[in-house]
């Protein structure tokens, strides 16, 4: 039970990492189309994004991790798009509460929701990624037992 | 280890009996090479019966209750529960890779990613058997990753 909650934690540690890095990423990107190459932010938007990542971080607890109970593939797939709304709603109301922008203003709302995908896509690719890099320690680790 | 050979009354059944200290690995190699009937498999197809080598299978399977034994192209049924199975199998070949399933590392031709933290073992007659989340801990330990 304790080895599940450290699990856990270390899951979300290593989300949260993620989420941030793609946040910043995004951030920049957003910034750099809407506001110009030459806008100034304040200090607060880094708090805001550390803010919005763990807060996007603690929906994870909709996804399952390596020791707990198998979840089937479908439901697997109800709790993946359960998060991806989650994530969805909290940006998009952490957006207008911190004034990045307002949902008068269509076009940064649209491009809100491509960033929100992006950077889920992109956590997912890179999931995906540290997943074939594993998959392949453990077929070097077969073919040097056949080898044996 | 002194060795004594008893012959049974007429009416009595063949028995092993072992008096020891500790049952230790070597021990439980023995018992089980004893209750397994060899270093084969005993497995059952069709009313028929048959003795199988472990490595010539490459999964067990718990389906309805029953557990299979699916070899290159051939299935057959194992009169035992998979818990049992894990026991007597040699540890270093063989690991549970989910609830109603053991895997046989020495027929897994690859290994890749699938969805939700599973991983996908391609065999190396062709097919797929998948390594549920919570079994690729244990998966990876015993691959020495």
């Amino acid at each position: 039970m304790k080895e599940n909650k450290v699990k856990r934690l270390e899951f979300m540690v290593s989300l949260f990492v993620k989420i941030a890095t793609g946040i910043l990423f995004v951030t920049a990107l957003y910034i750099s189309i809407f506001y110009g190459w030459d806008f100034d932010i304040k200090v607060e938007v880094l708090w805001q994004i550390l803010i919005l990542a763990a807060v996007c971080t603690i929906g994870s607890f909709f996804l399952p991790i390596e020791e707990e109970k198998e979840v089937p593939r479908n439901a697997m797939l109800i709790r993946m798009i359960l998060y991806y709304v989650y994530i969805n709603v909290v940006v998009l109301a952490c957006g207008v509460y911190f004034e990045w922008f307002s949902f008068s203003q269509r076009n940064q709302v649209f491009g809100m929701v491509a960033a929100i995908a992006f950077v889920f896509a992109g956590v997912l690719g890179l999931s995906y990624w540290q997943g074939s890099r594993e998959a392949g320690r453990m077929n070097q680790r077969l073919k040097e037992r056949e080898q044996k | 280890m002194k060795v004594t050979i008893v012959e049974p009354e007429p009416n009595e059944e063949e028995e092993v009996i072992i008096k020891c200290r500790l049952l230790d690995e070597e021990l439980m190699r023995l018992i089980n090479h004893f209750k397994q009937g060899g270093e084969n498999l005993t497995v059952y197809r069709e009313g028929e019966v048959f003795f199988l080598k472990p490595d010539e299978v490459f999964y067990f399977e718990s389906v309805d209750q029953k557990v299979f034994a699916y070899c290159r192209s051939e299935v057959y049924q194992v009169k035992r529960k998979l818990y049992e199975l894990l026991e007597d199998l040699p540890a270093q070949d063989f690991v549970r890779v989910s609830k109603s399933s053991i895997l046989n590392l020495n027929q897994i031709k690859s290994l890749a990613p699938a969805f939700g933290g599973r991983y996908e073992a391609r065999l190396k007659n062709g097919e797929k058997v998948i390594i549920s989340r919570q079994y690729v801990g244990p998966l990876k330990e015993k691959l020495g990753v």
